[in-house]
């Protein structure tokens, strides 16, 4: 028997430091692509204001960053504290990526961060240039390895179970750094990433527009977040769908729940728009549906069909019986290596083994279980729908506001109108906090929706957690907290402070030194 | 191309402005290094280790260790 509470507070604290470790990265990803461009312009023009954007607006990077870094290292502590027998179990397959995770994020990252801000002095300007998009690239590089590890968990190919070392063993290290859920999750992410650097720019510049302070400045950086808004808010969408059909395609149950798609539709499915979803009574009231869409979405085709929930849960139940006899093979083999009929059970029915070990987490002995009690296992395999239903809806609900958005201010930036209408401007500004929203709640969807697995169809979450007390999670959840509020605090003191101050109050732009220069050379160094 | 050279070429970040910057990031930094290594210490390496060994692996999952050993599952 496993302790529910160990359980549910490991998780809750798992996902506390992964929800405030993640307001930093995407921003990061972002960012660092934006002052490439940024620097890229002043290169290539060789106009003064380019380069000073780039400096202020790597302040605030260099504030995220130093908030940002090591913030994941507590997930890391975890993985030893709280979820010692997940750690076992994957260590196998996760070594590889975290440990080049490590290597790209602090040292790749880490050492373009410092040349970025002391290298101006010592670097050429194309020398500089190329250390800026290598933070870039290293930044991105350091997410597609913890995405590899993340995607293993939705999809675990190129790894087998030994039953002899009882943990997961890499089978293929090119299936599992080539899923195809790992490519469809890393571009996503890294785009919506993109997204949040860009609304960055655009509401903080449209605050000193609204203040009427650093026109010149601010014109320029809402020019280049919205180009580079605009594609990354597209690239969301599109990515975003091939997601959803990779997810269709590996975990049909986590689709289901997102849709809150009780029963299996005659396809193809539709796509429910809105609705209450009412998990007692496997049903969503007030629902409306938009014919055909999630079948096109989720098969790409009109007669593919998507299962129910009520399907998947029986579906479930088979699974587990094939478990159980594949558990019972493997208890056989233990003791007796070369029984050739425990071994043909166990090759034949191994791939369900993960779906007998859901019997645990009430009984010491699945092959004790009732008839109930595999139902229960079953319907346990149902994820937490109106959370998941609602989160992806506000989450797709936000991509298109915010290609919306980005398209008014490309408008508006080919128009020279950026500072014409107050109203876009305020617009603009309070929807600096939506990004943040929706990539937290994309989050929710991604691993919320795959419990009760921590390994999907391998693992269940509740068998992963260490032989540890509730409250020993309970003092250490205490200790997270405080420490992440308080890192939160400092955070946004720091950039308030900066933006406050902006370019004029920090002495980036205008140059006081450009005043004695002739005035056409001084709108050449401008750009107007 | 003519572009104007610019009368400073001094980087933003050797300004005092940019130094103030520079040395609160670094601050952070370390209080932030700090701040984990006593997280470490007080919350994570005061906490029992977790016993990983095959063993324990076996016990966790395998139910003939508990003593409760079977070899076929009853009929669901």
């Amino acid at each position: 028997m496993i302790d529910g509470d160990v359980v549910t507070l490991s998780r809750l604290q798992f996902a506390l430091t992964a929800l405030y470790h993640f307001l930093f990265v995407p921003l990061t990803l972002g960012l660092s692509w934006l002052l490439a461009i940024m620097e890229a312009v002043y290169v290539m023009t060789g106009r003064e204001v380019w380069k000073r954007m780039t400096q202020f607006w790597g302040v605030l990077f260099g504030i995220n960053f130093a908030m940002g870094v090591a913030t994941g290292v507590t997930m890391e502590f975890q993985f030893g504290t709280n979820w010692a027998y997940y750690a076992h179990y994957v260590g196998d397959v996760f070594g590889t990526p975290l440990a080049l995770e490590g290597l790209m994020a602090f040292f790749l990252e880490a050492t373009f961060v410092g040349l970025f801000f002391f290298g101006w002095d010592r670097l050429g300007r194309v020398q500089h240039l190329v250390v800026t998009t290598l933070l870039a690239v290293g930044a991105n590089l350091s997410a597609l390895w913890i995405l590899i590890a993340n995607a293993w968990m939705q999809n675990p190919v190129g790894a087998e179970f030994n039953f002899e070392t009882m943990r997961m063993e890499v089978t293929s290290f090119t299936q599992v750094m080539f899923n195809p859920v790992a490519q469809s999750k890393f571009v996503h992410t890294v785009s919506a990433g993109y997204v949040l650097g860009s609304m960055f720019v655009l509401s903080i510049s449209a605050w000193y527009l609204l203040r009427g302070r650093n026109i010149d400045f601010a014109k320029r950086s809402m020019t280049v977040a919205a180009s580079f808004g605009l594609a990354s808010a597209l690239s969301v969408v599109v990515l975003g769908d091939e997601s959803g059909y990779t997810v269709s395609e590996n975990q049909k149950m986590k689709l289901a729940a997102i849709e809150a798609m009780w029963d299996t539709e005659p396809a193809p499915a539709s796509f429910a728009v809105f609705g209450f979803p009412d998990v007692a009574e496997r049903t969503t009231h007030f629902a409306i549906h938009i014919p055909w869409v999630m079948g096109i979405i989720g098969t790409r085709s009109l007669d593919g069909v998507l299962p129910g929930i009520n399907q998947l849960v029986e579906e479930a139940a088979q699974r587990i019986g094939r478990g159980r006899i594949a558990y019972a093979a493997m208890q056989r083999l233990r003791k007796q290596p070369d029984d050739a009929q425990a071994r043909a059970a166990f090759d034949a029915n191994k791939h369900d083994l993960g779906y007998a070990l859901l019997l645990k987490r009430d009984m010491a002995d699945p092959a004790q279980a009732s008839a109930a009690d595999v139902q229960r296992a079953a319907a346990s395999t149902i994820p937490n729908v109106p959370v998941l239903f609602w989160s992806f809806r506000v989450m797709v609900g936000c991509g298109m506001y915010f290609i919306a958005l980005f398209a008014w201010s490309f408008w508006l930036a080919s128009q020279r109108r950026l500072d014409a209408s107050r109203r876009y401007l305020k617009i603009a500004l309070w929807s600096l906090p939506l990004p943040w929203l929706a990539i937290e709640l994309g989050w929710i969807v991604a691993e919320y929706g795959r419990q009760p697995w921590a390994i999907e169809g391998v693992l269940p979450t509740a068998l992963g957690v260490s032989s540890v007390s509730a409250g020993q999670v309970l003092f250490s959840i205490s200790g997270f907290v405080l420490f992440y509020t308080a890192l939160a605090v400092i955070d946004a003191m720091l950039m308030t402070k900066y933006v406050r101050r902006g370019p004029d109050g920090l002495g980036l732009w205008p140059l006081p030194s450009l005043a004695p220069l002739a005035a056409d050379e001084r709108d050449y160094a401008v750009g107007t | 191309m003519n572009a104007v050279v610019h009368p400073s070429d001094r980087s933003w970040f050797r300004t005092a402005a940019g130094r103030h910057f520079g040395l609160e990031i670094a601050l952070i930094v370390l209080a932030k290094a700090a701040l984990l290594t006593l997280l470490y210490f007080s919350l994570v390496a005061s906490q029992p280790r977790a016993d990983t060994s095959p063993a324990a692996m076996r016990a966790r999952v395998l139910s003939d260790i508990a003593g409760n050993a079977t070899t076929e599952p009853a009929t669901p």
